[in-house]
């Protein structure tokens, strides 16, 4: 069977704001690309020459998103790395300097009428899971995502390669899901079931845009590095 | 297959089947969860990270018997977990592979029949040993991840090999959903296994 039939790819004249119907996590992907909001009937195509988004890169990562997935490395030619760069910074810094400190506050409210020993448990995962992220980030952006701009210009400098950077990429969604537990399974019941209730969203929220972000990574990022390595070589 | 709720993965290209038999489905097995996939790309992977119970596929993707190279792909699905296999579609396939075998044409109640059936025989030979509470082993070795012990020292303090060590440390993370050894000391704390004091956070 011919899987290509059925492959309902996201294009360039379908329009952006059926895309944010078919899927409204997508809003997060247009800010990243620094789409902004107001598009109208624009289509994606349009949108993105607007804005000097690349149309081949646009593409790539909502279809991936979308799990449209197919091993087709060759259609990874021609993707415009340094845009697909700046959207992962991007998501960095969302959550640098949005996500986080939000979780933060919310946690903060949520355990105030907690039991002081559970309190304090729960203040210090946060600030150590805190931490971890952003080391993870900064890591990449220190180190990765420079390695990256350096094979772009062709120039093979760091002792590393993609492989090795891919092979130390942790999981940082695994906490989340840890905190999301306890809060769900194992604290005794919190006092504002509301507040609780918006940070258990925030928090499957979250993981999930960790893992969507780690999916482009790997599935894009990665693989198209790997063949500028072999022709670097 | 580890927790009760019913995992039912549905593979067909036809969005139509999917859907129809999801809301089918869901009428019947009250809070089941399902996966519906369009084609049979990366489902080894998919299989391995979603523990389901029954996987249902069109029976499009193979032919009326199974070749060779089917029937490899079905004992590799089975292999990796103990998932029930049935196709469906409007033919009857048959095959001693497959643990049942669902016709477009079958009225509700027969396809129910056929599914209860299928997990009938799933509970029946599921290990009661895949309790959700920590045995009094697993809460010991808790206790003593959570004093920051490493496997080794765990083993000699409880005189127990290294391996074992790590299976009940699996075993304990797959009962709580709780992965991380920060995430298992809040637990230890919370249900009095171990004294704040005798812990350095």
């Amino acid at each position: 069977m011919n899987n290509n039939i059925y492959y309902p790819m996201i294009t360039g004249n379908m329009k952006m704001v059926e895309l944010i119907r078919s899927d409204y996590r997508f809003l997060l992907t247009l800010s990243r690309f620094n789409i902004p909001l107001g598009f109208g009937n624009s289509t994606i195509e349009q949108l993105c020459k607007a804005n000097n988004v690349d149309l081949k890169t646009f593409l790539m990562v909502v279809n991936k998103l979308d799990g449209n997935d197919k091993n087709d490395d060759d259609n990874l030619e021609g993707i415009n790395l340094n845009q697909l760069i700046m959207f992962l910074k991007n998501t960095h810094s969302y959550f640098f300097e949005y996500r986080l400190p939000l979780l933060q506050e919310l946690l903060s409210k949520i355990v105030d009428g907690a039991e002081p020993v559970h309190k304090a448990l729960l203040i210090d995962f946060f600030d150590k899971y805190d931490s971890e992220v952003r080391k993870h980030m900064l890591f990449e952006e220190k180190n990765v995502y420079p390695y990256v701009e350096n094979c772009i210009n062709k120039i093979h400098s760091s002792k590393y390669t993609i492989d090795y950077f891919e092979q130390h990429h942790n999981d940082i969604e695994k906490k989340i899901n840890d905190l999301r537990n306890i809060i769900i399974k194992y604290l005794p019941p919190l006092e504002n079931i509301n507040v609780v209730n918006d940070m258990l969203y925030m928090l499957f929220q979250a993981e999930d845009d960790l893992n969507r972000h780690t999916l482009i990574e790997e599935k894009v990022l990665f693989p198209c590095v790997r063949k500028i390595e072999s022709s670097i070589n | 297959m580890s927790s009760d709720i019913i995992k039912i993965w549905i593979i067909s290209p036809s969005y139509i089947i999917r859907t129809s038999l999801v809301s089918l489905l869901r009428k019947k097995y009250k809070g089941a969860l399902f996966k519906e996939s369009f084609d049979l790309h990366n489902i080894r992977e998919e299989v391995l990270d979603n523990n389901c119970d029954v996987i249902i596929i069109d029976n499009g993707f193979f032919s009326s018997i199974l070749t060779q190279k089917e029937t490899a792909f079905v004992n590799a699905i089975k292999s990796l977990t103990n998932i029930s296999l049935i196709t469906f579609g409007n033919s009857d396939l048959s095959s001693s592979l497959l643990h049942s075998t669902i016709n477009i044409y079958d009225s509700p109640d027969i396809i129910y029949q056929k599914i209860n059936h299928i997990l009938e025989i799933n509970k029946n030979s599921e290990n009661k040993l895949n309790s959700e509470e920590l045995s009094e082993r697993e809460k010991e070795v808790l206790v003593n991840v959570v004093k920051g012990f490493t496997n080794k020292q765990i083993a000699d303090n409880m005189n127990l090999s290294v391996h074992t060590i790590i299976s009940h440390r699996k075993n304990i993370s797959r009962k709580l959903d709780i992965k991380s050894s920060s995430g298992l000391t809040i637990y230890a704390i919370i249900n009095n296994l171990i004294d704040v004091n005798e812990i350095n956070l």
